[in-house]
């Protein structure tokens, strides 16, 4: 993944291994706001300051996705060109996108909660 | 934009296909990186600045998080083991031929006799490929359709050397059977590349119903 602009190797290393166990979840977020093709996808997690690594990290974990039945590819127009494939999240894939927000917000807490009781040690 | 994209997948295809991909999934991760590398372009975007250079490291975690099935063909291995194990036959060879080993019916150097010396080769020639066979199913044996490779080196083994044994020396009468170390070299080449080549062949055939294309598609995982 690229180092973020503004912040050092180690905190962009940091920011790395943070993202690594998130970024399925985020892109099955995003997906799930509306269909996009692997680039679309890239661009919105950047948009969404996620820095995900680009297409060479998104793209291989769409197909993974695809291959656990998260998300199908489909067939959609394209103003600017031919009809395109894009990936859209699967009902299997909202309902592993639920569960994983559950843990997510679970895991979070404990970790605020940790880091609180951190400051006043 | 199209000739970027046939070579960023051209290239990501050659290394499924040096990864030993079955020909249908390397056919779909294909068609599936191309889609998606047009839908891609339509909007401006250069596939060789998506994937980047390293389109091999590319390609193997995309196989890698398909889960396709690789085909065991390890001929790194085969070939190894088949060389190994034909060492102590030829060693043997070695020693009969140069008169180390005394056999009954070793050739007379002043007056040699064809049909003698034909069955000695060829009986000599029997037994490196026995010891090489014999090594090869006794070491490997774990490996997929191990037996079937080892029945099929024994039947086209033989065929090879047949052929390339004529070959090899119609090229050794053009040089006036030299000795010298290029000629010797290319000599083992011609015979070693056909024996090779034998051994590639015989593993492929044992393993062509892992390459045949299947309908499961992408296993789940």
């Amino acid at each position: 993944m690229t180092p973020v602009e503004g912040v050092t190797s180690v905190e962009s290393d940091r920011h790395t291994q943070l993202l690594r166990g998130a970024l399925d979840m985020c892109m099955l977020a995003l997906l799930a706001k509306e269909p996009a093709h692997g680039y679309e996808l890239v661009r919105r997690l950047d948009e969404a300051g996620l820095d995900a690594g680009g297409y060479g990290t998104v793209y291989p974990l769409l197909t993974r996705m695809r291959r656990l039945g998260l998300v199908v590819d489909e067939l959609q127009d394209s103003p600017s060109g031919p009809r395109r494939k894009v990936y859209a999240v699967t009902p299997a894939g909202h309902q592993r996108l639920a569960a994983w927000r559950q843990q997510w917000q679970r895991f979070v807490t404990t970790v605020n909660t940790t880091l609180a009781g951190g400051d006043h040690a | 934009m199209h000739e970027s994209i046939d070579r960023s997948v051209t290239a990501a295809a050659r290394e499924w296909r040096r990864l030993h991909i079955r020909p249908a999934d390397v056919a779909r991760l294909s068609d599936d990186l191309r889609d998606d590398l047009t839908a891609a372009a339509a909007e401006g975007i250069d596939p060789a600045d998506l994937i980047g250079r390293d389109t091999r490291s590319f390609a193997r975690r995309l196989a890698d998080e398909a889960r396709v099935d690789r085909i065991p063909y390890e001929f790194d291995r085969l070939l190894l083991t088949s060389l190994v194990g034909a060492l102590p036959g030829l060693a043997f060879a070695y020693g009969v031929l140069y008169g180390y080993i005394p056999i009954p019916a070793r050739p007379p150097a002043d007056e040699p006799n064809i049909g003698a010396v034909v069955a000695v080769y060829a009986a000599l020639a029997c037994l490196v490929l026995l010891s090489s066979l014999l090594t090869v199913w006794f070491r490997l044996r774990h490996l997929p359709s191990m037996g079937r490779t080892v029945l099929a080196m024994a039947l086209l083994l033989p065929l090879a050397g047949a052929v390339a044994t004529p070959i090899t020396m119609a090229f050794a009468a053009t040089v006036n059977y030299s000795t010298a170390l290029p000629v010797v070299a290319i000599e083992c080449t011609l015979f070693g590349g056909a024996l090779a080549g034998a051994i590639v062949l015989a593993r492929r055939w044992s393993l062509r119903d892992r390459s045949a294309p299947t309908a499961a598609g992408m296993r789940p995982a």
